[in-house]
């Protein structure tokens, strides 16, 4: 995947999903759900090397999946 | 089989619960209150002589030769107009009415030309069989007085041929426009003898008939006839099977002369449909046999190279290899498949079972990617399970349409035909859309609100709807406790009564009065029976999922769910969306939606299939085309979807396929994908499939073979012969046994088998043990997940805006005679309507920018632009413009962006940024030097 394409799914992800009352787990159990492991490698590779790029609930979450 | 001829009443059923008991021609007979005598009779098998009376519509009683005589009354009344009545003794055969009958046929056939035999009716014409019914032999009026034999044969219809001299003016045509379609396209013109059936203007074609075929259906002459019956003859065979265009699912008979097809006629006993059709369904058919069908299965080295035929094992093998080498090279991940809802649930489940169990990963995914799989997540989420709730038939209960972001008067004709019905019944509709569609206001329909909302604003909509509810006290308190999560529902209340939702603010954002707001939303909840219907205008955009979401938590609130009348009804754009959904093409889940990680189902799987199979997602289609960008994507089998087409911004769908090295096309034509295809297999059409669709109401309607496949071969035995050569055999010895397997390891499929929809004709899944018969409204006691689940829908507006570079937004979607990207309605003749896409702009915004009606404009947004012609109008609000996808030439698509639904990354084809201005040539089309003066001198005269 490319780094621009997986940046904009995962912090639209967030911004969809961060206002909600449930959003942390919302936002783990919908990554497991859809995304591929090696979509979601990719995306802790992107939060470690350019973490500004991401949102914060993001952020927030990879670690839990 | 011989020709099928369903059972004709006279007169349309009685819904009463009440009944009568009265005697006719001696035998006694019970039936409901209100059924007419006509009626009645044929139940005891008497059929009594008509003309003017079919059991599609209301009894008319002008032929008079269905006079009968009843003990007690004056005079010899019509028995399609005389309601039966407790007691009434009814004699159908006396010497006077056998007389006033023969009178009446020698008055008919005294101004009818006598060419039975060579008149393409002949042995299907309900005159010719009522002059034997009667008993006719004279004409005592003789055939020279003042008649019309001369009158002239308008054949301005592609299709079919209004033969005015054969015309006996029973009306029910003009009836069938009228109560069936609802177009009200065709009157009585003129006086007494003058009368005659008119289409309103000059002719059929250049007035408001929308060819749904309806009035040929209703002609008992050959007065309206198909051009087909003319040129190949009368048929004399039928085989049930279901229409390949949209997902109402129609069903049909397709009506053969040997193996030759004639013509296709709805059938009465059709769920979906109940006898009606559109001008695809009924007409557009002879994609099936276009000389640019392929056969012959092609391969090539290089996308740069020619195509070589070859043989289906050569094809085959040619495949795998270069798919084993790409698994090796690339890894297992780097391929993958997508499957089509143009075909049969059969065909897609093996496509899909090849993809998990021989390429050894879940990289499958459906074209519903690109349409519905917003519906899929929200329903789930909220509900259960991805479906619509309800049976087509259930809008007949309805008070209330809410009707979203969907067109049915073009897109979904047939059921826009029920929902008319409904709508002059007395329903009212509100409609939230930005273009003023049809229902509107259109022939004795008005819309009680159109909420023209600016393209992206749904969820801000739905949830100022939800607002008003919430903080107007309209919520149905009883179904939240009792069958909602109160927990759910209680957050979901704190967050929708916020000001922030409220209509006074959501005004500013969608462009909608907040009075008009609340009063639609009122008029939603205070309905006793509400229903929504949606469509692509919901899921198309870069939050489908949430307003799919939002639209559950409206029907929720107000208790619209578990009953007739009311629910939420996704409109399905193809035919198969359903069917393809339900089999497990999306890349997380199997069939009956059931997701891989779960390793109780999983392992269902993997015993049956004998493989083991991945336990995490695998790419959806945009996934796929960015990693092949990437390099990490190498190959695409594609069924039967023209993605170089239908995806969102071309430009970037086809820089992957090219970094591709292998790309499979399964289809009927060489498509734009096919371009970039090193294989091509050739596809069935719908009438030579075997197997079952699934329509937009969850009803499983067999496909039939209607004539052998052109190719040879079934296309799931391309499929199950592909994954053989790669090393996982499949043993299905034909299309039933593939359903029998999916019955097998679906749930909700269980008791499906061809056997058993042959017995009952269709099921509505689900369908087990609990309801052999199928289930038509779901939800009924409970949701499918327990308690239904409230969800909170944020407002977040779409990243595309207007800018002063880009400041209209465009919306697409499809016209009435064309469907999709036209790989079918564009191999047709029609092509009479709709020839090429036209872009709607307002005059106001054509005005500003020098654009006249149809002149050449360039549509241009910040991935692409393209050429097509204006066309002015005011169904397109002021900033908002509008163009179909039907025509590669055109390729709106290259305009649309990357941007999709945030949950599953269906393309937001609904709002694009763009910017149009004049031009001087079209796409393909050159000028001449004069020409180029001449535009240019109107062009400045226009600025």
């Amino acid at each position: 995947m490319s780094e621009l394409a997986l940046k904009r799914m995962a912090n639209q992800i967030a911004a969809n999903l961060k206002n909600r009352s449930d959003a942390q787990s919302a936002t783990v159990t919908h990554l497991k759900s859809f995304w591929t492991p090696a979509m979601i490698l990719e995306l802790k590779v992107l939060a470690q090397n350019e973490p500004a790029e991401l949102d914060e609930l993001i952020l927030k979450v990879l670690p839990q999946i | 089989m011989s020709l099928i001829k369903e059972t004709d009443f006279g007169t349309p059923a009685s819904k009463s619960t009440q009944s009568v008991t009265l005697t006719i021609d001696g035998q006694p007979i019970t039936v409901p209150l209100g059924t007419s005598v006509m009626r009645a009779a044929k139940m005891l098998e008497t059929s009594i002589p008509k003309l003017c009376a079919t059991d599609s519509l209301q009894s008319f009683g002008s032929c008079r030769l269905c006079v009968v005589e009843i003990d007690g009354r004056k005079g010899t009344p019509a028995s399609c107009t005389t309601p039966v009545e407790a007691g009434m003794v009814v004699r159908t055969q006396t010497q006077k009415v056998e007389k006033i009958r023969k009178n009446v046929m020698e008055l008919y056939i005294s101004d009818h030309p006598l060419d039975c035999l060579t008149c393409p009716a002949n042995g299907d014409c309900e005159l010719q069989d009522m002059a034997g019914v009667v008993g006719l032999r004279e004409v005592r009026y003789g055939y020279e007085g003042k008649n019309h034999l001369s009158a002239p044969t308008d054949s301005s219809n592609p299709y079919f041929n209004f033969d005015e001299s054969k015309c006996i003016v029973c009306s029910r045509c003009v009836r069938a426009c009228d109560e069936v379609q609802g177009t009200f396209a065709l009157t009585i013109e003129g006086r007494g003898f003058d009368s005659k059936v008119s289409p309103g203007g000059k002719d059929f074609l250049s007035s408001e008939c929308v060819s749904c075929g309806a009035c040929v259906q209703a002609c008992p002459t050959a007065t309206l006839e198909e051009k087909s019956v003319v040129d190949l003859g009368m048929p004399n065979r039928s085989v049930i099977t279901t229409c390949a265009y949209c997902g109402v699912g129609c069903s049909f008979k397709a009506e053969l002369r040997g193996d030759e097809l004639v013509r296709m006629v709805p059938y009465k006993n059709g769920g979906a449909n109940e006898g009606h059709s559109c001008v695809k369904g009924r007409f557009a058919w002879g994609y099936a046999s276009h000389p640019d069908r392929v056969l012959t299965p092609k391969i090539r080295e290089s996308i740069t190279d020619a195509w070589t035929d070859v043989t289906w094992e050569e094809a085959i093998n040619f495949t795998a290899n270069k798919l084993k080498t790409i698994q090796t090279k690339y890894g297992q991940h780097s391929i993958g498949g997508i499957t089509s809802s143009r075909c049969t649930n059969e065909e897609v489940y093996v496509v899909q079972k090849m993809v998990r169990a021989a390429f050894g990963n879940n990289n499958v995914d459906t074209c519903a990617r690109v349409c519905h799989s917003p519906t899929g997540y929200g329903l789930k989420q909220t509900f259960g399970t991805s479906a619509g709730t309800q049976d087509f038939k259930s809008v007949e209960k309805t008070d209330v349409i809410l009707l979203i972001g969907a067109n049915p008067t073009d897109a979904h004709p047939v059921f826009a035909s029920r929902m008319k019905r409904r709508l002059r019944q007395g329903a009212q509709i509100i409609i939230m859309d930005p273009r003023k569609i049809d229902l509107v206001q259109s022939a004795h329909i008005k819309a009680a609100h159109h909420l023209p909302l600016l393209p992206g604003t749904n969820v801000a909509m739905i949830n100022a709807f939800g607002h008003v509810i919430a903080s107007e006290n309209l919520i149905d308190w009883d179904f939240i406790n009792e069958r909602c999560d109160v927990t759910a529902f209680k957050k979901w209340e704190a967050f929708i009564k916020l000001p922030e939702n409220s209509p006074e603010v959501v005004e500013t954002i969608a462009g909608v009065p907040a009075e008009e707001i609340r009063a639609a939303a009122r008029l939603y909840a205070s309905a006793k029976n509400a229903a929504i219907y949606y469509g692509l205008g919901v899921t198309e955009h870069s939050q489908g999922s949430t307003m799919v979401m939002g639209i559950a938590n409206l029907a929720m609130a107000t208790g619209n769910i578990g009953r007739e009348g009311v629910g939420v009804n996704p409109l399905r754009g193809q035919n198969n969306v359903q069917g393809a959904c339900d089999m497990g093409s999306f890349p997380h889940e199997f069939s009956g939606y059931r997701h891989v990680s779960d390793d109780v189902v999983r392992e269902q799987f993997e015993i049956l299939w004998g493989t083991e199979l991945q336990a995490t997602p695998g790419m959806r289609i945009p996934n796929m085309l960015d990693a092949a960008i990437v390099g990490e994507f190498k190959a695409l089998f594609v069924q039967g979807e023209d993605i170089a087409q239908s995806d969102p911004n071309t430009k970037h769908v086809k820089a992957a396929l090219v970094s591709m090295d292998l790309v499979i096309v399964q289809d009927l034509f060489l498509n734009e994908t096919a371009q970039f295809a090193h294989v091509f297999l050739p596809g069935t059409s719908f009438l030579e499939k075997d197997g079952t669709f699934t329509n937009a109401e969850r009803r499983i309607n067999r496909v039939r073979p209607v004539m052998a496949a052109k190719t040879l071969k079934q296309e799931w035995q391309i499929v199950a012969e592909l994954s053989k050569a790669l090393g996982y055999e499949m043993n299905y010895k034909s299309a039933a046994d593939i359903m029998d397997e999916i019955a097998q390891v679906t749930p909700t499929f269980k008791g499906v088998s061809f056997a058993h929809l042959d017995k009952v004709g269709s099921v509505q899944w689900p369908c087990n043990e609990a309801n052999p018969d199928g289930t038509p409204i779901m939800h009924v006691d409970q949701f499918v997940r327990g308690k239904g689940q409230f969800m909170e829908t944020h407002y977040v507006p779409t990243e595309e805006r207007t800018t002063r570079k880009f400041p209209l937004l465009l919306t697409t979607g499809r016209v009435l005679s064309q469907y999709n990207v036209g790989a079918q309605t564009r191999r047709t003749k029609n092509i009479t309507w709709a020839s090429e896409d036209l872009l709607q702009i307002h005059p106001s915004d054509a005005e500003a920018r020098g654009i006249t009606h149809e002149s050449w404009v360039k549509l241009a947004s910040r991935v692409g632009e393209t050429t097509l012609r204006a066309d002015l109008t005011d169904d397109v609000p002021p900033g908002v413009v509008y163009t179909t996808f039907h025509f590669p030439v055109s390729g709106a698509n290259v305009i649309t962006t990357e941007f999709s639904d945030w949950a599953t990354n269906c393309p937001e084809y609904k709002v694009t940024a763009v910017e149009v201005m004049p031009t001087l040539v079209g796409p393909k089309e050159t000028i001449s030097a004069s020409e180029v003066d001449s535009k240019m001198q109107e062009l400045s005269r226009n600025v």
